[in-house]
């Protein structure tokens, strides 16, 4: 089994009285899909905070190839090569693909000038299109804005920006709500290809059939810890399902 | 399942359906797509206009009289359809340049000269932007409010300062006397206004700075997502405003050698006049400086053409109402076709 790349040892998170994360232990390891599960309010969106350097953990430690780290901002997070693509956030509508695709990175394809970082246009659109390219997305036209794309392939491009920038965790919050479902069947698509490259994919989502499908591993949060983490092999869809409502993998009535 | 086997090395063919078919560019698309496509056609339409209804429109005086009528507009406008890109306004510009416009005046008649103000009044520039934007950023409160506040406070300062007299050079500054030249016909302020407008262009265009403008305007919430430093990019902004506005007061110093109280007035409105004309949006995250300098110099022929056909100067503010309707009304046709 491939080394853990980042580690969650035994974190909590408290907003005040609100115990958010209770003691949550979580592995992400190179090449493999981490489906991260869990209902409403169970926890999920602030354990993405605490990996994407958002929000520090009150109490417990967040291991980075085995030593202990703290990710004290977003842009911390982000040096690390942990990138995280939000659902409807993390991309300017108003801007083409390729000021996009670079926002943030500009550094890498400009030129140093005195005062200023200079773009280079053609040499930005050009990478921008060869790196859509390499995950089997295929816009010829970058300087289209990011308006005029569909749900599926604004994501597309957030991952490929992931996957170019060579971020060593991607973590994808709900990359299927609101897509249709030949889209869905892409971007899922796009996250296996990623996972190839040898990224570690952490997949949240309320959608036990789209994890099951490309997911290697689940972690299931309920009410702000660890429900049970299982392979693919040793769970059922309605195992799953039954974690997310009860926490147990039996089915409980649940009270109306 | 069939999306499992795709992903068994083919993900590239995988991937072919996504991007669905678009239609190819056509002629009109180019022409259309971008921010000042709008203003171009408008620019053009006005020459036309005067050129063939304004007796001589063409003449050396008249074009003269376009050009610096523009300058101090055109140089803050440049500083304001910054700012309204990156998502903010700045109302208290009109009053910035009165009172910059009068502290050079004082300091020069205290003995400062004319080459060390100009710094001086930049950095006062700077100073009040930065004021307006830390607060804006950093308490959340609408800029309107806050630009609007140092609107009053700033104009009310200028009248208590100035006691609502004009007041005017002692004695002519020899490097202000320098920079009030006149090139091919062409004012010097004139050459002040297409300086800046060619650098910030420059920078909104082609460098990361520009990049991030954008970004904050378009979304700030997604920038700061994306690593970019939203507040510290609006604040930037704000400073440029304030210290172009500053500079437009030097640069009206330089011309006239003298200010009045309520010198720059109703500025504001007119200068986010003609950076929407220019193609801005109001909600930040699209403009162009280049449509905005092209809506200023509307603005100054809308005024000159009108004074030469003979109609009354009252009609020119109807004019250029009317102007404004007429170019949101393209604009918004222009932004649909490139954004949706």
């Amino acid at each position: 089994m491939t080394k853990a790349i980042l580690e969650l040892s035994n974190v909590s998170k408290s907003f005040g009285r609100v115990h958010s994360l209770r003691g949550v232990n979580l592995t992400v390891r190179p090449g493999e899909v981490l489906g991260l599960l869990g209902d409403n309010g169970a926890g999920k969106s602030t354990l993405i905070k605490v990996l994407a350097g958002v929000h520090q953990p009150t109490s417990g430690d967040i291991l980075w190839d085995g030593v202990k780290t703290n990710l004290d901002s977003p842009r911390v997070a982000m040096m690390r090569g942990i990138s995280v693509v939000y659902q409807d956030l993390g991309i300017i509508p108003l801007l083409s693909i390729w000021r996009n695709f670079f926002l943030g990175r500009e550094d890498e394809v400009s030129r140093k000038l005195p005062f200023h970082y200079q773009l280079r246009h053609s040499h930005m659109r050009e990478v921008a299109r060869g790196a859509l390219q390499n995950l089997g997305i295929h816009i010829d036209d970058v300087d289209l804005t990011v308006a005029k794309l569909s749900g599926g392939e604004r994501q597309s491009i957030a991952i490929a920006r992931a996957v170019h920038f060579q971020s060593k965790v991607l973590i994808l919050d709900e990359p299927t709500a609101a897509l249709s479902l030949k889209e869905t069947a892409k971007v899922l698509a796009y996250v296996r290809e990623a996972r190839n490259q040898g990224v570690a994919v952490v997949l949240i989502t309320h959608n036990i059939a789209h994890a099951y499908e490309v997911c290697d591993r689940f972690t299931v949060l309920f009410h702000g810890s660890v429900a049970e983490t299982a392979d693919r092999e040793s769970v059922t869809e309605q195992q799953l399902a039954n974690l997310i409502n009860t926490g147990t993998r039996e089915q409980r009535r649940i009270a109306v | 399942m069939t999306t499992q086997n795709q992903a068994a090395g083919q993900a590239p063919v995988a991937g072919a359906a996504i991007a669905r078919k678009r239609p190819p560019k056509t002629r009109m698309d180019k022409l259309l797509g971008r921010p000042e496509s709008g203003v171009i056609i408008a620019a053009i339409m006005v020459w036309v206009f005067f050129a063939t209804f304004a007796p001589h429109f063409f003449s050396a005086r008249v074009t003269a009289n376009v050009l610096l009528a523009g300058a101090s507009l055109g140089i803050i406008a440049v500083g304001v359809a910054t700012l309204m890109i990156a998502g903010q306004f700045d109302l208290s510009v009109g009053s910035v340049y009165g009172l910059s416009a009068a502290l050079v005046v004082l300091m020069v008649n205290h003995g400062v000269p004319g080459w060390a103000a100009l710094p001086i009044i930049m950095v006062f520039g700077v100073v009040l932007g930065t004021i307006n934007g830390l607060l804006v950023t950093r308490l959340e409160i609408h800029s309107l409010i806050i630009t609007l506040g140092a609107l009053m406070f700033y104009r009310g300062v200028l009248l208590a300062i100035t006691e609502g007299f004009p007041i005017r050079l002692k004695i002519p500054d020899p490097f202000m006397s320098m920079l009030d030249f006149e090139a091919f016909g062409i004012p010097g302020p004139f050459f002040w206004f297409i300086g800046f407008a060619a650098i910030f262009a420059y920078v909104l265009t082609r460098t990361r700075f520009g990049n991030w403008l954008f970004a904050t305007g378009g979304s700030p919430e997604a920038a700061r997502s994306m690593g970019v430093p939203a507040n510290r990019v609006q604040i930037t902004a704000f400073a440029v405003a304030s210290m172009l506005a500053c500079v437009a007061g030097y640069v009206s110093v330089a011309r006239f050698s003298s200010v009045d109280a309520l010198r720059g007035t109703g500025m504001e409105l007119e200068v986010v006049l003609a950076v929407v004309v220019g193609g801005a949006s109001l909600n930040g995250g699209y403009g162009s400086i280049i449509g905005a300098a092209l809506g200023v110099l509307i603005i100054g022929m809308i005024q000159q053409g009108l004074i030469l056909m003979g109609i009354s100067v009252y009609w020119y503010q109807a004019g250029i109402g009317l102007l404004l309707i007429v170019a949101a009304i393209v604009n918004q046709y222009v932004r649909k076709r490139s954004i949706s």
